[in-house]
């Protein structure tokens, strides 16, 4: 019984999906806003239980938010894309003394990231516009430029050492990720949306990122390696 | 009809039980300036020579305003239905303008307040003002307005004994008295700083901090204030303060009326320079000097960019 009423679920949207939009505003563009849980691996460039990440800000991921915009260059099979995208991640803990490297109350230090990628996208939106599954699987290849901050105190931290606690670390991403098309909710209401703002589609989406930035080499012990891999979701609309 | 107001007064008896006032606006508000009506002004000495603005509002509910707006002081505890024996009027504002504007200002002098105007009694007796300035002294004044108010079918056949409404008085204390002193809960040495923790008080608006070097040869260097923080934060922080040299440090609350209290009993800090992330990381065997390493970066983003570019001009 149980899976009949899921079967006849699934028939009925893909029927009410079936009926494909005609006089669409023509397409150009995907915006993408999205955010995930994003710790970069830093420690993996000491030795286990050394590394200073987990030492001063815990083992809990930051909050990375992004957004991307990605401009459409090829829409026969498919879509193909040329996308920039921005993003922001911050986290703080306590400094620490710098005799012990015990932590003291009262004091804080943080570090912040802003990663800039420059993408080629791929998405396979042929069967979501044309056989009634509204499911689009795409890919993601580019390059990472990825500014970091550390303050300590409100400022950044400048050791007498002589560097200093900013910079840029560059790498290469690759995404892999999947979107529900919603237009299948409302198609009524997806019609209007083009109509009146020039949406053309609208999608939720999550995708996995795999990210070496470490200026393009192996890490080695005492880099700083700001790559991560982790999971990013979000909203999407094409126009 | 009936079973309209049965549904208000059944309204009003819950969000009372709930300790909520009742969702009904309340039809006549008297406000200080860009305060809400429950923020009393509160003035020290140095305000005494000063007038301030008030502003009544009218806002019509259920009945409507049936008289002019009668607008008097009392240092008494409640406003009452209109003024009483001792209590100062200001000038009445006519019916025409309650209904019709609905809003317009009441300019009260301070030193007019009753608690500073000797008044005469009823019975002949004479009150027992307060100089506007003694130290020391806590006199609070409420500003009060009323009004005749009209049933739901307006301003015909009210009973000989009409209903009052009453305004949201707005609340002017003459504040002398200082708040206590601070209670200090712990102090943590930082960076160049101090931050202290304390008990919250409510009766204080701002808490400073002082800090004073501790100097063997009994010198007097000069203290080191921190910022005004709020007395309902919690922590105060001083800084420009010198790594591993020890303070003494206390606290003060200054109030709403600015008026100043006693130090706290005071702590010492001996403030320590503190690493961050970064001096974390190059303590821990970190080798990257930060910076932008443009030779090994830029070079596949701007080959990237350049491909990209003569794509799309082709």
């Amino acid at each position: 019984m149980t899976r009949s009423v899921l079967v006849a679920g699934v028939l009925a949207t893909c029927a009410a999906h079936a009926e494909l939009k005609f006089g669409e505003s023509p397409q150009n563009f995907m915006i993408e806003v999205k955010a995930g849980p994003f710790m970069p691996l830093v420690d993996r460039a000491f030795e286990k239980g050394r590394g200073p990440f987990g030492k001063v800000f815990g083992n809990a991921p930051l909050i990375m938010g992004e957004l991307e915009l990605d401009f459409q260059v090829f829409q026969k099979f498919g879509s193909a894309s040329i996308g920039i995208s921005g993003g922001y991640a911050e986290k703080f803990g306590d400094s620490l003394n710098p005799d012990t490297l015990e932590k003291v109350p009262g004091s804080s230090t943080g570090i912040r990231f802003f990663p800039i990628k420059l993408l080629g996208i791929y998405r396979f939106d042929y069967w979501a516009l044309h056989r009634s599954i509204p499911l689009v699987p795409y890919a993601k290849l580019g390059l990472v430029a990825m500014p970091f901050a550390v303050v300590n105190d409100g400022v950044i931290e400048t050791p007498k050492t002589g560097s200093r606690g900013a910079g840029v670390k560059f790498g290469y991403a690759g995404v892999l990720g999947l979107s529900l098309l919603l237009d299948v909710l409302d198609q009524r209401l997806s019609r209007d949306f083009d109509n009146s703002m020039g949406v053309n589609h609208s999608y939720l989406f999550a995708e996995f990122a795999l990210q070496e930035v470490n200026n393009f080499r192996a890490t080695k012990t005492g880099d700083l390696d700001l790559s991560s891999r982790h999971f990013m979701f979000g909203l999407g609309f094409e126009f | 009809m009936i079973r309209f107001t049965s549904v208000i007064f059944a309204v009003m008896v819950a969000q009372s039980a709930f300790g909520q006032s009742p969702a009904i606006t309340q039809p006549l508000i008297i406000r200080g300036g860009t305060n809400n009506f429950d923020d009393p002004i509160r003035f020290g000495p140095s305000r005494c020579g000063e007038t301030v603005r008030l502003t009544w509002t009218y806002t019509p509910s259920l009945g409507t305003a049936c008289s002019e707006l009668t607008l008097w002081s009392t240092a008494q505890s409640s406003c009452g239905d209109g003024p009483a024996s001792g209590d100062v009027t200001y000038p009445s504002v006519s019916q025409v303008v309650l209904v019709g504007a609905k809003t317009g200002a009441i300019d009260v002098k301070l030193v007019e307040l009753p608690g500073f105007v000797s008044q005469t009694l009823s019975d002949g007796g004479v009150t027992n003002p307060v100089v506007c300035g003694a130290p020391d002294t806590l006199v609070e004044h409420l500003i009060c307005g009323s009004a005749t108010s009209g049933g739901l079918t307006g301003c015909f056949n009210l009973p000989l004994t009409p209903p009052k409404m009453r305004a949201s008085p707005m609340k002017l204390v003459f504040d002398t008295k200082p708040p206590t002193a601070p209670v200090i809960v712990e102090e943590n040495a930082t960076n160049e700083s101090a931050t202290i923790t304390f008990e919250k008080n409510t009766d204080a608006a701002f808490v400073v901090a002082t800090a004073t070097e501790v100097v063997e040869d009994g010198g007097a260097p000069d203290p080191v204030e921190s910022p005004k923080a709020a007395a309902t934060q919690g922590t105060v922080k001083v800084t420009d303060l010198t790594n591993n040299r020890t303070y003494s440090v206390q606290l003060h609350f200054i109030d709403a009326a600015d008026n100043v209290g006693p130090k706290s009993e005071p702590v010492l800090v001996t403030p320590i320079p503190t690493v961050g992330f970064w001096g974390a990381y190059q303590r821990a065997g970190g080798t990257d000097q930060g910076g932008c390493s443009i030779s090994l970066g830029l070079m596949p983003i701007l080959a990237a960019a350049w491909f990209i570019i003569r794509s799309v001009s082709r």
